[in-house]
């Protein structure tokens, strides 16, 4: 059910509270299968429902069930980002996105398993167990955004919101057959969200449809005073602008993102897509990033370090878990807490951490962070001289499908390795989404179309179209 | 660039990480594999370009330094893992 059929529903006569309950039924159903949702929040819900029935908000928006990533804070809400160090944590506030929700009368589900502290693509870093893709339930739903994606697909929530530091919520997206929306970074603001990489992190939506997308973006994008680097810019009108004539645009090809090794079905349906989109006017145009081969030691130095330093502040001292070792000696209770209380911690955020604190460290700061920044400024360079030629990017998603659970699980640097057309976009600060674009093999595949800083639009105008294309392709 | 046992052990105190004897050891080669894949970095010719810190553009942000009251203390410091009546407990230094 998307959200134009749920307002459909209530058109002809359900009460949120009856289709509330509906969503709920298919959780309880589904759930102990996917492991998508890690707390849910019936009882809350329900009461939005009938407070909602008596007096409705007059918002697209109004009553729709929402799933959302537990990295984002909901007040009063159980919130782990699936990590052992928040297992008991109730949030304090809301995030900026979730006061925004609520006001336009969105209800939420639940919040939704990820990988730990987001750090992960296949959501197998969860603390609380792995998640399972809904079209084949031994392959990974992707990550870190994977049990949001997972309750998309799987019909359990009619959207959900995500986070995309390095490819979280497109990957996710691709690999379950929904789209998945990164903002351009400072369009959505961060405050309240557990940050990972504070100059990578973004909040957005992963739908059913490109509408869904839209619509969401219209609600959650816009300054905030909270977040000091959340953009100015107005927001332009998302949802009620997606119609548009292709014809002209330019869109580009990057020669970087056609790999060897990639898979040939998902390098077809690619190909195969820039054609339906040829059909639509577009002319494509084939542009080269050059430096896309550093873009996932850059994204890695980089978001280790920043992550390290994120993560510091869980220390068993103001929130999360407190333990302690109970050493002898007073003078080693402080560092013991420490030590004891970020144990909780399991071995991906502990490999970061250590990462983090290697490519910071005197004698080694200047050879690999400061590179690595350095070489992030290159990478936003080739992309603003292409973006000088063409109106977008479009590029595989992923270099191939879903994989099988544990079939990587133990290779820390192969699991890297799948965010390769992902991270430049994160490293540019630019906004993408990746929608549906066929199979291969029977497992979804994403096409990612990438834009211009805060021309969220276009990308949504491109997609929009696309979509629409694919349904009379269908029919 | 290898990452031995003793490195490990440094940069787990200083990320205030407990390790066991045989996560030193995997964490040890799964991050030699990782620094050795990063080195690459060294090929770029960088001396011209500039660090990026921070990629929205945005400079010299600042509001008015003007005090508002907290409206949701309260539930800050329920999240406090120990209390005592209105005192909050935390290990001793001293």
């Amino acid at each position: 059910m998307t959200i134009r059929e749920f307002q459909e529903a209530r058109k002809n006569g359900a009460t949120i509270s009856e289709l509330v309950t509906q969503f709920q039924r298919k959780i309880e159903e589904k759930n102990p299968q996917l492991n998508a949702f890690l707390t849910t929040t019936f009882e809350q819900a329900q009461t939005r429902a009938q407070t909602l029935d008596q007096q409705s908000i007059d918002h697209v928006l109004c009553g729709v069930p929402l799933a959302i990533k537990d990295v984002i804070l909901t007040k009063g809400v159980r919130t782990t980002a699936s990590s052992k160090m928040l297992d008991h944590h109730t949030a304090s506030y809301d995030a900026h996105v979730i006061e925004e929700l609520n006001a336009h009368g969105a209800i939420m589900m639940g919040k939704t398993n990820c990988d730990e502290f987001a750090m992960g693509a296949s959501n197998e870093n969860s603390a609380f167990g792995l998640v399972r893709n809904p079209f084949d339930l031994k392959r990974v739903p992707g990550g870190s955004s994977g049990g949001s994606a997972a309750a998309v697909a799987a019909d359990l929530c009619v959207a959900a919101l995500g986070t995309d530091t390095g490819g979280s919520i497109r990957q996710p997206a691709a690999f379950c057959g929904v789209v998945g929306l990164k903002p351009t970074y400072g369009r959505v603001s961060r405050y309240g969200l557990i940050a990972l990489c504070s100059s990578f992190d973004t909040i957005g939506p992963i739908t059913k449809t490109v509408e869904d997308a839209a619509i969401l973006l219209d609600t959650i994008a816009g300054y905030d005073s909270h977040d000091m680097t959340s953009v100015p810019n107005e927001v332009p009108s998302y949802a009620s602008h997606l119609q548009r004539d292709l014809r002209g645009l330019k869109i580009g090809i990057p020669s970087e993102y056609f790999v060897d090794g990639m898979n040939l079905e998902v390098e077809q349906r690619i190909r195969d897509a820039v054609k339906q989109l040829e059909r639509l006017g577009v002319e494509p145009v084939e542009v080269s990033l050059p430096h896309t081969k550093y873009a996932i030691p850059v994204y890695y130095v980089i978001l280790s370090a920043e992550a390290s330093s994120n993560l510091a502040r869980f220390d068993g001292i103001r929130y999360g878990t407190r333990s302690t070792d109970s050493p002898e000696s007073a003078m080693d209770r402080l560092l013991d807490t420490y030590l004891s209380s970020r144990s909780h911690f399991g071995p991906e955020p502990k490999r970061r951490m250590m990462l983090g604190s290697f490519v910071l460290s005197s004698g080694y700061a200047d050879r690999y962070y400061h590179q690595a920044q350095k070489v992030r400024a290159m990478i936003k360079e080739e992309f603003d001289a292409v973006f000088q030629n063409v109106d977008v990017l479009v590029a595989p998603t992923t270099p191939a499908t879903a994989f099988k659970l544990g079939e990587q699980v133990n290779d820390p640097l192969k699991m890297y390795l799948e965010d390769i057309f992902t991270c430049p976009v994160n490293i540019a600060g630019l906004p993408a989404i990746s929608i549906p674009c066929g199979t291969a093999s029977k497992l979804p595949v994403g096409l990612q179309i990438i834009g211009k800083p805060l021309d969220e639009l276009t990308i949504l105008q491109v997609a929009y179209q696309f979509e629409q294309s694919q349904k009379v392709a269908k029919a | 660039m290898t990452i031995d046992p003793a490195l490990i052990q440094k940069l787990a105190m200083l990320s205030r990480i407990r390790l066991t004897d045989e996560e030193i050891t995997r964490y040890a080669s799964q991050m030699t594999r990782i620094v050795e894949y990063v080195e690459q970095l060294q090929e770029v010719e960088t001396s011209h370009a500039t660090r990026v810190r921070q990629i929205s553009g945005l400079e010299n942000v600042t509001r008015e330094d003007s005090p508002e009251p907290y409206k949701a203390t309260e539930d800050l410091l329920n999240a406090f893992p120990e209390r005592d009546g209105r005192t909050l407990s935390v290990p001793n230094i001293l």
